[in-house]
């Protein structure tokens, strides 16, 4: 087999011929929850080959109650523990905990992932709140220095709608909304991958789990787009407020994402999911280049032509754009070398 | 066999060798198979033209030390003392000179012989290579000794009559050493490009031979592009293999190569993509790279001349607009293409609108039959809009089949009805089912619904949002009956009254969509 060196090089000497700008818009990409993480991952080293600008103009940042995605991720990345101290270590009847649990002990600590609870990571992610800002508004400082003239960014956040990690979506979304309010101007995209029976490690047990913390996690969303919705009592307004350690009000006010995209891998495997979600967010973060470009063209348009809520034209995925062509020409050129060295063949 | 007149007799004379050679462009252009008809003594001619050219600065210090010693001027004491030491000095450096070009020579004989190597693979695999006719260079170039250099002291040139005498003959010796230095460094040359050749030619053979088996029935390589199996693209992202398998790439690819023109140009361009990417690894010779690597390496360069080529901007539909069946088949895609697409279910949200919308949609361009809309519409079947065919540069339509449905509820979600199903199941499972009052359930429910929720604020936070567009949805659930499930009663009020007492209980709803069911 060719090296994966060789194949490198070749594919490098190939592509530095045609070498275009792939990132147009600096963006941040954000993995959270362990899903999220390996999604982001895979797509952190599938930048690796682009060209020096374009890996200058992006930032990854990890977010997991896990402590062991920090070593499933590479070193050089920047990992945010959503971590607590021993409740005992803490007054039990803050805001900022009975917002999310009436007390501390309720929470198992262990419990983790996809089997974790909505409020385990809420509470966490409010107890690190500070340092998820610190981390998102360097990592603007640096995608797109303010000093360079650049104000305009995009925030991808990654998320897997089943786990429990999702619970600190909101104060995600707070922190990004803080950020948001600074100098510079962003668009958030959502990527929100959705459970699927088969791929749950119980289906019986833990993947109706999963649907509501999905269910719980889409309403919240709706509720914060600003629709106002069924009777409209509670609806309507897009600015909710949160308290973080040490009770701290933050007042996050919308919007606070431009466009939800749902993922669903194709086929119930981790693998595939990962290539899918992460192929697709590689399309939309190279919004200079190939499909993306195509794609982000598409959604601007959309959004000025859009007038009614059915006037909508949207994506484009061709053979080209789903990767089968690479395959394919590999193949049908190794036919070509077929039928050069078997004349008899043709 | 190639025969060159060796001056034996007659004096080797740089200087007469000068204005004989010329540098070409490029001096190893005689490799190209029929390059103008070089002759063998032509080739030659190039070599010993870049070599002589390596010694030209030399010859020129040289002059520059003999014009210093004229005999009709006046020459300084420190000339004469130091002009055998400059002709020494510059003797070496002649031979670093030459010694530095002939190496230069050979690496670049290799690359080239390297890059022909691969070119011919393509292009001629089945022909004795034509480097062979180069084999045989160095048949007469038979290297000679330098001749001896007299050494000049102050004594020997001081008066001027003594230079006139000896000057000539000085001149004439360094002449013949400088000419003789260059002929034996080109016939050194010459000898490695003839090993190197035969080392190719040693190659080839074994490696054609080699590759043929592959290429043959039975072949490694015959089976890979033969077995429709092979063309599914098994992968780790199962789009690929959804979107076109078997014999219908197949069908596609072969067609593609009916079309498919490689110039010299581009065949060059490839031998030398392949030849880099090795990183120093010999294609020739005995530590030479493997054929299945080399086979990887030209498929991997020669697919993107294809790609190229072919000009496939948006997939594969231009290809096969022109052939027969084109409408059946173009269906036929469309429809798989549509398949693989869906399969991925992405959707989109849009803010505002509370919409979800697919954007599984095909796209092509180029394609030039008129019934285009019907053929997409027999294709895809009824019931999903799509964009008309737009105009598109060069005559040629573009479509793009659209099954955008933006603007439709989240109720549209696959798993939609199992994500209500489950939440609200909670409510009346665990030990919550086994509750004998509505109190006690109550009491239940209310303890443990903050996992329910990513967050419980009552004044701040979105649950009351949240549970305003459950409300919504539960109420449609409720008016079709079809997703929650049978519960056992218990004896307790209905599941309806149970969530509207709760949602009471927690200040959320007074009077909201469950009395509006209930009317």
């Amino acid at each position: 087999m060719v090296s994966s060196a060789s194949r490198t090089n070749v594919l490098s000497r190939l592509g530095g011929a045609r070498a275009t700008q792939r990132v147009a818009s600096p963006a941040v990409i954000i993995g959270l929850g362990s899903t999220a993480c390996q999604i982001t991952q895979h797509l952190e080293s599938a930048t690796e080959t682009w060209s020096a600008n374009d890996k200058k103009s992006l930032g990854f940042l990890y977010l997991d109650t896990r402590e062991a995605t920090r070593d499933e991720i590479s070193r050089a990345s920047r990992f945010i523990p959503l971590t607590l101290p021993h409740f005992s270590n803490l007054r039990d009847l803050r805001p900022w905990i009975t917002e999310c649990v009436p007390e501390l002990k309720h929470l198992s600590l262990s419990r983790e992932g996809a089997l974790g609870m909505l409020a385990n990571a809420g509470v966490a992610a409010r107890y690190n709140y500070a340092s998820m800002r610190g981390r998102i508004d360097s990592l603007i400082n640096e995608v797109c220095p303010y000093y360079e003239g650049k104000t305009y960014l995009r925030a991808h956040v990654v998320a897997f709608l089943g786990g429990g990690t999702i619970g600190a979506l909101p104060v995600l979304l707070a922190a990004l909304a803080e950020a948001r309010g600074t100098a510079y101007n962003f668009s958030v995209v959502l990527h929100l991958v959705m459970p699927q029976r088969g791929m749950s490690r119980d289906p019986d047990n833990s993947y109706p789990l999963q649907l509501r913390n999905t269910y719980s996690s889409m309403q919240f969303l709706r509720g914060i787009t600003g629709v106002e919705a069924g009777e409209g009592k509670f609806t309507g307004s897009d600015t909710y407020t949160i308290t973080v350690y040490p009770d701290k009000i933050i007042e996050a006010k919308g919007p606070h994402f431009d466009i939800a995209l749902l993922h669903r891998a194709p086929k119930d495997s981790i693998p595939a999911q990962q290539a899918h979600v992460a192929r697709l967010l590689e399309n939309l973060v190279a919004d200079a280049w190939g499909c993306g470009s195509d794609w982000w063209a598409r959604y601007h348009e959309t959004m000025r032509e859009a007038n009614n809520q059915l006037d909508a034209r949207f994506g484009s995925i061709s053979s080209k754009e789903v990767g089968l062509l690479e395959g394919f020409f590999n193949l049908t050129a190794l036919q070509y070398l077929q039928t050069k060295w078997n004349p008899g063949a043709r | 066999m190639a025969r060159f007149p060796w001056p034996s007799k007659k004096k080797l004379s740089y200087k007469e060798e000068s204005p004989k050679l010329r540098e070409t462009m490029d001096s190893l252009d005689f490799f190209a198979t029929g390059a103008n008809g070089l002759s063998t003594r032509d080739a030659f001619q190039q070599i010993h033209a870049v070599m002589h050219g390596a010694l030209q600065d030399v010859e020129k210090s040289m002059q520059m030390v003999f014009e210093q010693l004229r005999p009709d001027g006046a020459v300084a004491e420190r000339i004469i003392l130091e002009a055998s030491g400059e002709i020494n000095n510059e003797r070496v450096r002649a031979n670093v000179l030459a010694e530095e070009k002939k190496e230069q020579m050979g690496r670049d004989i290799r690359s080239r012989l390297e890059t022909i190597y691969i070119q011919e693979l393509i292009l001629s695999p089945h022909q004795d290579p034509a480097i062979r006719r180069w084999e045989n260079l160095s048949a007469r170039a038979i290297p000679k000794d330098l001749p001896n250099i007299s050494e000049y002291g102050h004594t020997d040139l001081s008066r001027p009559e003594d230079r006139r005498r000896r000057l000539p003959r000085w001149q004439q010796q360094i002449d013949e050493w400088l000419e003789t230095l260059c002929l034996n460094k080109v016939g050194e040359v010459i000898k490695y490009m003839e090993t190197e050749i035969r080392e190719f030619v040693t190659s080839w053979h074994e490696d054609t031979s080699g590759l043929r088996k592959r290429a043959s029935l039975g072949g490694a390589l015959f089976q890979q592009v033969v077995d429709p199996d092979l063309w599914s693209f098994e992968s780790e992202d199962p789009t690929v293999r959804n979107l076109l398998r078997g014999d219908q790439a197949q069908r596609i690819a072969a067609r593609i190569l009916e079309r498919f023109q490689i110039s010299t140009h581009e065949v060059s361009e490839v031998a030398e993509t392949v030849r880099g990417s090795l990183s120093g690894e010999a294609v020739y010779g005995i530590n030479r790279v493997g054929l299945q690597e080399m086979q990887d390496l030209l498929a991997l360069a020669l697919s993107e001349k294809i790609q190229d080529t072919v000009s496939l901007e948006a997939g594969f539909l231009p290809v096969i607009s022109s052939s027969v069946g084109f409408d059946d088949e173009l269906g036929e895609l469309l429809a798989e293409m549509h398949r693989g697409a869906a399969a991925m279910e992405q959707k989109i949200w849009r803010v505002g609108e509370m919409g979800v919308g697919h954007v599984d949609s095909a796209s092509g361009v180029g394609i030039t039959t008129s019934n285009i809309h019907d053929v997409v519409v027999r294709g895809l079947g009824g019931g999903r809009r799509f964009a008309a065919v737009e105009g598109f540069p060069g005559n040629n339509h573009r479509f793009d089949v659209q099954m955008s449905i933006v603007g439709a509820p989240a109720s549209d979600l696959t798993i939609f009805r199992e994500m209500v199903t489950a939440w609200y199941q909670w409510h009346f499972a665990e030990d919550r089912a086994s509750c004998k009052s509505e109190g006690e359930w109550l009491e239940q429910v209310k303890s443990e619904c903050w996992k329910l929720y990513p967050d419980i604020g009552t004044d701040s936070g979105v649950r009351n949002a949240i549970i305003e567009l459950i409300g919504g949805d539960l109420a449609e659930m409720w008016r079709s009956r079809e997703g929650t499930a049978p519960r056992i009663a218990n004896g307790l009020p209905s599941e309806e009254d149970l969530l509207h007492g709760l949602w009471r209980e927690l200040g959320i709803i007074a009077d909201g969509v469950i009395s509006e069911v209930k009317n």
